[in-house]
């Protein structure tokens, strides 16, 4: 079943046209946080859109808008509140 | 150690009868069905491990030149003309093991045992990144000293040393099986990939190797890169010694690890590895193993596993001579070591004892600048680019971007940014003249608004930035 956080990367890429994704920052690596992410790849620069200390939310698109910028935000806060399918939780046991 | 000996050993997900049975009755393939396992592949589709084994049995001359003609077209197709390059950088050669093939083993006192100091490490990567490195891969023997907060460390410290223009990027770690609580230690410093060398699949050939020490027990080595996963490690690599035991039950074993991490994790192996067993000091087993691998038969195991996980990386290092290295490339192998020099401390020291601090003996000892210059002569674009680990193109998510698309898109031109900051701040001047000719021969070949980019994006080196990418 999907999660909040996976229908709401859905609507994130159906409204902006992008594709998006969720990462968790580890050192110098960023780290894909598997099942989260939405929309067709772009074949066009990843570029950070929301980031916290711990998370960031990548995407590729020509412009990032402030509107997008806050559904991003609302992103890693789903995140944070572990509201993850099985299958996230699962393959990344390390989240919340 | 009590908890290693309660282990019961056992199978798991490589099923030895299954493997001689399939090899059994994949014997002596028609063309036919040759035919359709290689556009199978073609079309970028992995293979069962029945196709695998169907490969692994043409012998027929005329077959095995379709299998190789069909890897070569396989691995241009999806990796082009890049070929990402990389350091081992030795710590240290402590061990508890006595693996009966390796330099490293407990009961070798002809070894020199030794682990570099924290100014020690500075200087091994000072060196290195004075010769132009920017990926590496850690090597541990396996020892209580090697703790996962050691090994953490020691990438720390990697990461924070800077010289001159140059950093190293990515730390590789290949190093014994954690728990995962230790895993996640490592792994909380930002590692690229995490390699375990399972070296034999052959339960009963790997008991007789693997006398004592950790080590011995082959399922708590098996389920090692399940622990790493589990702790969310996203990039693992797999590997098999060959020289060991036949090498058609290993490269089974290698699709059948494949098999299970895909089917447990949703994602297979970064990369595969397939080194063949070399001389080592004071290691009779070494000199003749009873598995030896011919060059003929490596060529086409390099081909077969190619076509077999289209996706997957494939590491070839020089342990192995230039001669077989330039054969291989063509075949499937998508990143190699260059420069390398495996004695623990002896890129930054000249050393006359390296060989007895060394786990085996090098088939390549020529300078990175050397291999580069040969690479980009014959048309390969040296690449030392780590742009996808550094933009969330990890693990599951990192299968899709081996696409045609992506590769012209993003690799190519990142290979290119990297091999140009190599040429301005590493490259000798023969080097140089025919990197730049290869540069713009790969200029030409993008369409201009590509080209425009890329060009701009090489005047900002050129003007002192560094670490551009796409």
């Amino acid at each position: 079943m999907m999660s909040d956080c996976e229908k709401l990367l859905l609507q994130i890429a159906s409204e902006f046209g992008c594709k998006i994704w969720v990462c968790e920052k580890i050192g110098r690596r960023i780290s894909y946080i598997q099942g989260l992410k939405a929309g067709e790849e772009r074949y066009l620069p990843a570029q950070v859109v929301f980031e916290n200390e711990r998370y960031a939310v990548m995407c590729e698109i020509e412009h990032i808008s402030k509107k997008l910028m806050l559904k991003a935000k609302r992103v890693i806060e789903c995140v944070q509140k572990g509201h993850l399918s099985k299958d996230t939780q699962k393959a990344s046991q390390r989240i919340c | 150690m009590i908890l290693l000996k309660k282990l019961r050993d056992k199978e798991a997900f490589i099923p030895h009868e299954e493997i001689f049975e399939l090899l059994e009755k994949t014997r002596n393939p028609d063309r036919k069905r040759v035919e359709e396992i290689v556009s199978k592949s073609l079309e970028k589709e992995r293979l069962s491990c029945e196709e695998t084994a169907f490969l692994l049995n043409a012998e027929d001359p005329q077959l095995v030149e379709m299998i190789f003609q069909a890897a070569r077209e396989l691995k241009n197709k999806i990796y082009g003309n890049r070929v990402v390059l990389f350091a081992p950088l030795y710590i240290g050669n402590e061990c508890i093991n006595n693996c009966v093939y390796c330099g490293f083993r407990v009961d070798n006192h002809e070894v020199i045992r030794k682990t570099l100091s924290s100014e020690e490490l500075e200087s091994e990567v000072r060196a290195l990144v004075s010769k132009g490195h920017k990926r590496l891969i850690v090597v541990f023997g396996e020892h209580p000293m090697y703790s996962p907060k050691f090994i953490a460390d020691t990438i720390e410290k990697i990461y924070s040393t800077k010289f001159g223009h140059g950093e190293i990027r990515r730390v590789n770690v290949n190093a014994a099986p954690q728990t995962v609580e230790g895993y996640k230690i490592i792994r909380d410093v930002g590692i690229g990939t995490f390699q375990i060398f399972q070296e034999t699949y052959h339960l009963p050939t790997y008991k007789k190797l693997h006398p004592s020490g950790p080590k011995s027990s082959y399922v708590w080595r098996l389920y090692g890169l399940d622990r790493a996963m589990l702790a969310g490690i996203d990039d693992v690599g797999i590997g098999a010694l060959f020289g060991l035991y036949n090498w058609k039950f290993d490269v089974m074993g290698l699709m059948y690890h494949t098999k299970h991490l895909e089917e447990r994790f949703g994602v297979g192996p970064h990369t595969i590895s397939f080194p063949r067993v070399e001389p080592a000091v004071n290691t009779p087993f070494t000199i003749s193993p009873s598995n030896k691998l011919k060059d003929q038969d490596f060529e086409k195991l390099v081909a077969i596993i190619r076509l077999s996980v289209p996706y997957t990386g494939m590491i070839l290092t020089a342990r192995e001579a230039p001669d077989i290295r330039r054969k291989t490339l063509r075949l499937g192998v998508s990143q190699i070591d260059a420069g390398s020099s495996i004695g623990v401390g002896s890129y930054s020291a000249r050393d006359s004892q390296v060989v007895r601090k060394s786990q085996f003996i090098l088939g390549d000892t020529r300078s990175l600048d050397e291999v580069i210059r040969e690479l980009a002569s014959e048309g390969y674009i040296p690449s030392f680019c780590t742009a996808c680990y550094r933009a969330g193109r990890t693990g599951q998510h990192f299968m899709e971007f081996a696409v045609p698309g992506f590769v012209k898109q993003f690799c190519t031109p990142n290979a290119i940014l990297t091999f140009k900051e190599y040429l301005v701040d590493y490259a000798s001047e023969a080097t140089r003249e025919i990197g730049e000719r290869l540069i713009t021969t790969e200029l030409q070949k993008m369409p201009s608004s590509q080209r425009n980019t890329v060009s701009k994006m090489i005047s900002q080196i050129e003007a002192g930035a560094r670490d551009v990418r796409l």
